[in-house]
């Protein structure tokens, strides 16, 4: 796997684990745009949008709804 | 001396009613309980003594500190006799005299009188009493019956024991079961007969000895003395400075001869210790010295080429070209530093400050981002602050004590002696554990409850806890609508009362029978104070940060919060941890947990650092090691950690370096990291550190140098001459400098200089204008952030499941003679208690592998394999297999995935899916 790839794979699994995870009660893509907002750098949050239109498949629902809601 | 550094004799007393009465003429009030022999040193009369010493509660036997009470018959013995309200009391008559003189009389017959050569000549109250009493005769010959002839023990690496010498005191005896609440020794025979001897009737190595060294301290004569002292000498100097290894971060007197270290004596004063210590503090200091070394810079074009000795100058200037060829080249965030949780506060603020000044990136990220990120995440959404909520003295108003995933005797030892004492008083012991730790049972000690869950299953147990707690209603109802976000409770009290959070709902889940949850939750929750302590066990977790709130949650609950004896409290892995989050070694926040976009906390900064910072986080060690296999980061400065070797996935970690352009490593070894460098910066040993430390209670406590740096460099000083290089000045004349400029940028630290820990010894945060002398207790009146938030805590389960192929969890944790990765431990002769990593694996597991105790096996997971030895353990269930990580031969993180915890990316190095199998020998 290339390290582009490699890194890609890795946003992949820390996004869905973040929707998997945010406590329940709140909107669940609200909460993980907030979490990725606050923690992920902007070229992170940059290649989680690029993956989210082209392979929107490896993501959670909540996190491709995230996704729309990031600055 | 002061009168605190003196041995005053007995304990202090804490008592309501005082009394007064009347020592060689002289008045004294004193509390209730206080000892004559502890009113008479107030006053300046000290009166002789041998079995005393104010660290251990009186016991009577020497008969040497006899004194005339008027109205009363006989001379008591002062350590043993209350002082009584109109007491008059005489310590010094022609009876006391004789009787004192006849006593060490007696003493003296049965000692050898080489006192001129004795290695604690000068250093020992035998000596200074027989001085005191002004015994210059001994009437009786040496041709008696005596012990002139015993046999020395010289097993322990560290000290020796020369029965010759001794009087019987039990000093010792007393020290290792009251101080060290290990009860290794004893005495055996009676009368004349008497000896010291360990309980097992071996020699120290063999015993059940832990070399706390507390007996050691006690003795009152060269019986038990360091072997430095033998060697060296008696010390000549002292200088007050912080013990580098734990998170307890104990106050030492470094005693030395010249610029030698003779020995190290924890400090009676010491906030965290209070005159206690273990091997690691008081012994395993002989690292600094060793000769592996580095103490010159050193740089080399490409790791493969061979290292370069060169001068401070030519290093920094190849270091900081390089790092600003690689930001032209590949952008400004191409490059990033981590801070060293081993490295002072003020080594610490400069590293990061260096990033985002000098650099003019937030790539800044520490080392405790894998071990308690976690903590500092989930207690700032809950109770507002990154920090455990008690001082280590609050554990003795604890009535109930709930330890997680925490092994304190090995891994916080003088922390968890105080815990011993606590639980040997009466307290109730709650351990959560997929190991039976030592606490669950040993002398004079058991766990009312041991929760041994599945790895991975903690935020079950501790949900299914509050479950209890909220259905049976004993929510403490007062403190949650006083104290608490009422919505937040409420909302968090409709989820954990869910059927699906119920002990028996999650019995299978955890492995924990329901009946024992239950009986666990009403102890914590109607002890009166219910203490949670905790530790990587907890936060190194997929759902670490889940975990830590769920605690929090719990206590809240329960009303646990804001008064001594209560609180949820991390315990930090290195010595640092806490100091080095609190200055802003996070990739989100500024020093004091400001995250990067507060407008208010950047503007701050920008005027004070002269520069304009980004409002965005920067990244986190994964993310940049991720980043580096991608090509997009390519510049790294690591202070004094080792990622090559303590960071999960070592296969990942070593590609990222190595696909790096310039790798920066300060460190005092040449570690594994150092591998992949380009530039080697050598690194100062806590004896040549000028600075502070904070501990896990959130105290600042002074390490000062003891020896000048063997680089000829403070490690701040490096890291300035960097930036400056970087074109980024820091001037700063010294440590105390840096100190203030943290004060002036971080309310919790205002109040905070070197000047005024020198003059209080410590002070825990926050220390400001509200709490001048620090706060040993936060969250009393209200929470940081106001009120608590319960936030809620559903348990989702790790990926990182046993499977057919990988059928085992392997977990893993710390042993009390080594300290992490071991660079500096295994520099010491701490390595005769721990020589090598070894697996501990349950007997019916091995058995259905055909391994037997003592055999090489090999232990694989997904993502690569490793072999050690094999120990058949019964403090671990089937299923489960356990091991440390103090050598890089066994190197267990060969092992561990790059799973981490949801929020922090905190790695998940609990819970790895293995499977064991015989092998024919080291093979590595
Ligand atoms: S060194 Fe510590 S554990 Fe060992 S015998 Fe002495 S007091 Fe006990
Ligand atoms: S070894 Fe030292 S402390 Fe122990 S009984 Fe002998 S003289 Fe006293
Ligand atoms: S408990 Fe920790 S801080 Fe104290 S002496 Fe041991 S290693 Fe050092
Ligand atoms: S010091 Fe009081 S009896 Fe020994």
């Amino acid at each position: 796997m290339s390290g582009v790839v490699e890194q890609d794979a890795r946003l992949v699994v820390m996004a869905n684990q973040i929707a998997n995870n945010v406590p329940v009660g709140g909107e669940v893509p609200q909460q993980v745009a907030d979490h990725i907002g606050k923690f992920w750098t902007g070229a992170m949050r940059a290649d989680l949008k690029r993956i989210a239109e082209h392979s929107s498949d490896q993501l959670r629902q909540e996190v491709v709804a995230a996704v729309a809601l990031l600055a | 001396m002061t009168v605190y550094e003196r041995d005053l004799g007995t304990p202090a007393v804490s008592a309501e009613t005082q009394v007064s009465l009347t020592i060689d003429g002289m008045p004294i009030t004193v509390p209730e309980g206080t000892s004559i022999m502890r009113a008479a040193a107030l006053v300046n009369a000290a009166i002789p003594k041998l079995c005393a010493t104010d660290s251990l509660e009186a016991f009577g036997s020497c008969r040497l500190c006899l004194v005339e009470i008027e109205g009363r018959p006989g001379t008591p013995a002062s350590c043993t006799t209350p002082c009584q309200e109109g007491m008059t009391v005489n310590t010094q008559t022609p009876r006391l005299d004789k009787l004192r003189k006849g006593v060490m009389e007696l003493y003296i017959s049965d000692h050898p009188l080489d006192c001129l050569t004795c290695s604690a000549n000068g250093d020992c109250e035998l000596q200074d009493m027989a001085g005191a009493v002004g015994l210059r005769e001994v009437r009786y010959s040496d041709e008696g019956e005596n012990h002139l002839s015993a046999g020395k023990d010289e097993s322990n690496p560290y000290f020796t024991f020369d029965a010759s010498k001794c009087i019987v005191c039990s000093r010792c005896v007393r020290a290792c079961s009251e101080v060290q609440g290990t009860f290794a020794l004893t005495i055996a025979g009676r009368g004349f007969g008497s000896e010291v001897s360990t309980a097992k009737g071996t020699d120290f190595l063999a015993s059940d000895c832990v070399s706390c060294g507390a007996c050691v301290q006690a003795c009152p004569t060269a019986t038990l003395q360091e072997k430095s002292v033998i060697d060296r000498g008696v010390p000549s100097r002292k200088v007050k400075t912080t013990c580098a290894y734990c998170g307890v971060g104990c106050s030492f007197t470094a005693e030395l001869r010249g610029d030698e270290l003779v020995r190290m004596v924890p400090d009676k004063q010491g906030g965290a210790n209070a005159g206690h210590s273990c091997v690691k503090g008081r012994f395993a200091w002989g690292y600094a010295n060793h000769e592996d070394r580095i103490t010159e810079p050193m740089i080399r074009d490409s790791i493969d080429d061979e290292w370069r000795v060169v001068g401070w100058e030519e290093a920094i200037q190849f270091a900081a070209d390089r790092l600003k060829k690689i930001q032209a080249d590949h952008g400004i965030d191409a490059i990033g530093g981590i801070t060293s949780s081993r490295c002072t506060n003020e080594e610490v603020y400069v590293v990061q400050k260096m990033v985002r000044a000098a650099f003019g990136t937030n790539n800044v990220d520490t080392c405790a981002r894998v071990c308690h990120s976690p903590t500092g995440y989930g207690l700032k959404q809950t109770f507002g602050t990154s920090a455990g909520t008690q001082d280590f003295a609050s554990v003795q108003d604890a009535d109930a004590i709930l330890v997680i995933g925490a092994n304190p005797t090995d891994a916080h030892p003088v922390f968890g002696s105080r815990m011993k004492r606590r639980l040997r008083e009466g307290a109730e012991l709650i351990v959560i554990d997929p190991r039976a730790i030592d606490l669950v049972r040993s002398p004079h000690i058991g766990a009312q409850h041991h929760l041994q869950l599945r790895p991975g299953t903690n935020v079950a147990v501790v949900n299914a806890m509050a479950h209890v707690v909220v259905t049976e209603g004993w929510v403490a109802e007062e403190f949650v609508n006083e104290r608490c976000d009422v919505e937040s409770f409420k909302a968090w009290e409709r989820f954990i009362a869910l059927p699906e959070n119920s002990p028996e709902a999650l019995e299978e889940t955890t492995g924990v029978p329901a009946a024992a949850v239950r009986e666990a939750a009403e102890t914590y929750a109607k002890a009166g104070n219910g203490a949670i302590y905790y530790g990587l066990g907890v936060t190194e977790h997929s759902q670490g940060s889940t975990m830590v709130m769920a605690m929090a949650n719990l206590a809240m609950a329960t009303g646990n919060i804001g008064r001594p004896g209560v609180g949820v409290n991390p315990l930090r892995g290195q010595n640092n941890v806490q100091g080095s989050c609190d200055m802003g070694s996070f990739p989100h926040e500024f020093a004091g947990y400001r995250h990067v976009s507060d407008d208010s906390a950047r503007a701050l900064f920008d005027s004070a650092w002269g520069v304009s910072l980004r409002g965005e986080p920067g990244m986190r060690i994964p993310n940049m090691l991720d980043a580096a296999v991608a090509g997009k980061f390519r510049g790294l400065y690591v202070q004094g950690e080792d990622i090559a070797q303590s960071d999960p996935n070592i296969h990942h970690v070593e590609a990222a370096l190595k696909a790096m352009d310039c790798v920066i490593v300060q460190d005092l070894f040449l570690n594994e990291t150092a591998r992949f460098a380009h530039i080697f910066l050598p690194g100062t040993s806590f004896l040549e550190k000028d600075g502070t430390f904070t501990n896990a209670e959130r105290r600042i406590n002074r390490v000062r140098p003891v020896v000048p740096p063997l680089s000829g460099m403070s490690e701040w000083g490096v890291t300035c001459a960097i930036s400056e290089a970087m074109g980024y000045p820091m001037p700063y004349a010294d440590a105390a400098e840096i100190m203030d400029e943290i004060a002036a940028l971080t309310p919790t630290f205002a109040g905070v200089s070197f000047a005024l820990l020198d003059e209080v010894g410590s002070v825990q945060w926050p220390c400001n204008g509200e709490a001048p002398m620090g706060t040993p207790v936060m969250h009393e009146q209200r929470f940081v952030r106001g009120e608590g938030q319960f936030v809620t805590t559903p348990y989702v389960p790790t990926d990182e499941r046993s499977t057919r192929r990988y059928p085992l969890l392997l977990t893993t944790g710390r042993i009390l003679s080594q300290y992490n990765v071991g660079a500096q431990t295994r520099r010491t002769e701490n390595t005769v208690w721990h020589a090598e990593d070894i697996l501990d694996i349950h007997a019916a597991d091995a058995e259905a592998r055909g391994v037997a105790d003592g055999d090489w096996i090999e232990i694989s997971s997904r993502v690569g394999s490793t072999r050690m030895r094999a120990r058949l353990s019964d403090e671990i269930p089937a299923g489960v297999v356990y091991t440390t990580f103090h050598h890089p031969v066994s190197g267990t993180n060969v092992i561990t995935t790059d799973n981490s915890d949801w929020a922090t990316n905190c790695p998940e190095y609990k819970v790895t899916a293995v499977e064991v199998r015989p092998s024919m020998g080291a093979g590595l």
